[in-house]
């Protein structure tokens, strides 16, 4: 027992102290709320954050509806399960960053393929600059977003599915329901704590995780169009060496991702998870 | 009836191929990018599949550029991170499934809450540690923040993982006269394999594909990781999309690989620790 219980203290230890959230929003001498007054007045960190919230928001709508439309598709029977199986996963197995370079490729105005069908298809005559303005740059990113991460949403959102109980389904058949009326009825208020799991997790992924999709292909640009909040920090301890600055928007933003995760750990009810 | 039935699997075979298409297809783009001579690469319309094949791309990056150091450094970075994670977070999971202690809902939110934190709200202050260390630019000095991010997840998902497995194997162990650790290397190990198989492929696949520390923390050639290296071939004035797509699939195809061949056990090991 000593020695089972000697090893997690020491875990425990070990990643306190790698947490350590030595943010200081002071530098060198104590300017107390100095920073923070500098970031709220700051329109670029207004921005900034409604940047993120606007990418975060439509990232995780569109990977919710993408995703529960493929959870439903795949939680039929047929055959071909591992195919779909593995062009799902990819996705998720590709770094950010390889996802983002491959996309930016694709969506390069000259040589770029998305342009090229298009022409071909003759929906439009010139190519489009995709990165050049943006909201086409902003809308980009999050349709790469969604590329990325509507299979792990589907995944998440199928396991849900595959809990819920068939009996149901059958006695609501026997009494007349049809397909639709059983979905309405059975399948959504049961998903719902899965649906509301989901979107969680997605929303503080997405915010903490933009980085390695925005840094490669816009590096915030064009302007700071694209600018979510990570690069903007990181733009603040690391370009300009504000580390004061920086760590007060660092902790806005903890705070902000701490009110999602409070959200979240209260919806998933640890007593009944362990 | 059987009109409607065939309808029906119509619909499924073409949303199937949509699926797949629209999943993998960027990849397949990304893949015979990769192969293609200059001429072929930047041409309008392109060609969707290569006239020539070329390997002038790969043995650019691995002999002019030494990507094949920075495949060592991600592979050394993830192999111990992954290694640390199982060891130290698996005793931890074992702990916590099998005791009952006064804080156990407390640490375990905590351990969630830690998984949730943002990278950034860390990278600052823990940069400044590292430099004053002197590990920076090492190996060291990114397994220690990825282990931070890891080892709350392992620990989460085997907890749940272990929290299926029967306790009575282990009380049957120990009217045999075993210690519990013996216990827990004899029995519970070989039965919890595919969790663990589960967890170390995820472990090992976020610290190869993690970009945002590895680009802070590591400053020389030597050093960097595979995704650093790839994304840095893209210069201020120009973007040399063939060694780029060269580097990409250098960097991704072995893991795609091994999610392949491994994809049942993974899909397990995720929806379970996720969702109950």
């Amino acid at each position: 027992m000593a020695v089972v219980f000697l090893y997690p203290t020491i875990a425990t230890v070990w990643y306190s102290f790698n947490r350590m959230n030595l943010v200081m929003p002071w530098m060198k001498g104590f300017v107390g709320l100095c920073n923070y007054v500098d970031v709220f007045t700051d329109p670029r960190f207004w921005n900034s954050l409604r940047i993120t919230l606007y990418f975060v928001g439509l990232c995780v709508i569109g990977s919710l509806m993408l995703g529960s439309g493929m959870a439903l598709f795949i939680n039929q029977s047929f055959k071909g399960r591992i195919i779909i199986r593995i062009a799902i996963l990819v996705p998720w197995a590709l770094a950010m960053c390889v996802v983002s370079l491959m996309w930016k490729w694709m969506y390069n105005d000259q040589f770029g393929v998305i342009n090229a069908i298009l022409m071909q298809l003759g929906l439009i005559k010139d190519p489009i600059g995709w990165l050049q303005t943006g909201t086409l740059a902003i809308h980009t990113a999050i349709f790469i977003d969604i590329w990325r991460n509507t299979p792990f949403v589907s995944l998440l959102l199928l396991a849900g599915l595959q809990v819920l109980p068939t009996d149901l389904y059958e006695a609501a058949k026997v009494d007349g329901a049809n397909a639709w009326r059983r979905f309405i009825s059975i399948t959504l208020p049961l998903w719902k704590p899965v649906i509301l799991v989901t979107i969680l997790f997605r929303t503080i992924g997405a915010f903490n995780w933009s980085f390695d999709l925005i840094y490669p292909f816009t590096r915030g640009g064009p302007g700071n169009a694209t600018e979510v909040m990570p690069l903007y920090v990181y733009t603040l301890y690391f370009r300009n060496l504000t580390y004061g600055v920086a760590s007060t928007v660092a902790i806005v933003m903890a705070v902000i991702v701490g009110i999602f995760a409070v959200f979240y750990v209260k919806s998933i009810g640890i007593k009944g998870y362990v | 009836m059987r009109k409607r039935k065939s309808l029906i699997k119509l619909g499924i075979g073409i949303s199937s191929v949509m699926i797949v298409l629209f999943f993998l297809g960027p990849y397949y783009w990304q893949i015979i990018s990769s192969f293609k001579p200059d001429n072929e690469l930047f041409r309008m319309p392109p060609t969707y599949f290569p006239k020539q094949f070329t390997s002038q791309w790969y043995r650019l990056i691995f002999i002019k550029r030494h990507f094949l150091r920075n495949i060592f450094n991600s592979a050394v970075i993830a192999g111990f991170t992954t290694l640390i994670c199982l060891i130290c977070g698996s005793l931890t999971a074992y702990a916590v499934s099998r005791l009952r202690f006064r804080f156990k809902y407390l640490i375990l939110g905590l351990i969630l809450a830690f998984n949730l934190l943002p990278g950034v709200s860390i990278v600052g202050p823990l940069f400044l540690l590292l430099r004053k260390i002197g590990l920076i630019d090492t190996h060291s000095g990114l397994v220690i923040p990825y282990i931070s991010f890891s080892l709350p997840l392992t620990v989460w998902l085997l907890t749940s993982y272990f929290n299926q497995l029967p306790s009575e194997l282990e009380d049957a162990a120990r009217m045999d006269g075993c210690t519990p650790f013996q216990a827990y290397l004899r029995i519970i190990l070989p039965c919890a394999l595919p969790g663990f198989f589960a967890v170390l492929i995820i472990v090992f696949i976020s610290a190869w594909n993690e970009l945002f520390f590895a680009l802070i923390y590591t400053n020389s050639q030597a050093a960097r990781t595979v995704t650093v290296a790839t994304i840095l071939l893209q210069g201020s004035y120009e973007i040399p999309w063939g060694p780029i797509s060269a580097a990409s699939i250098a960097m991704s195809l072995p893991i795609v690989l091994i999610v392949i061949l491994a994809q049942k056990g993974i899909v397990e090991g995720l929806t379970r620790g996720a969702v109950k």
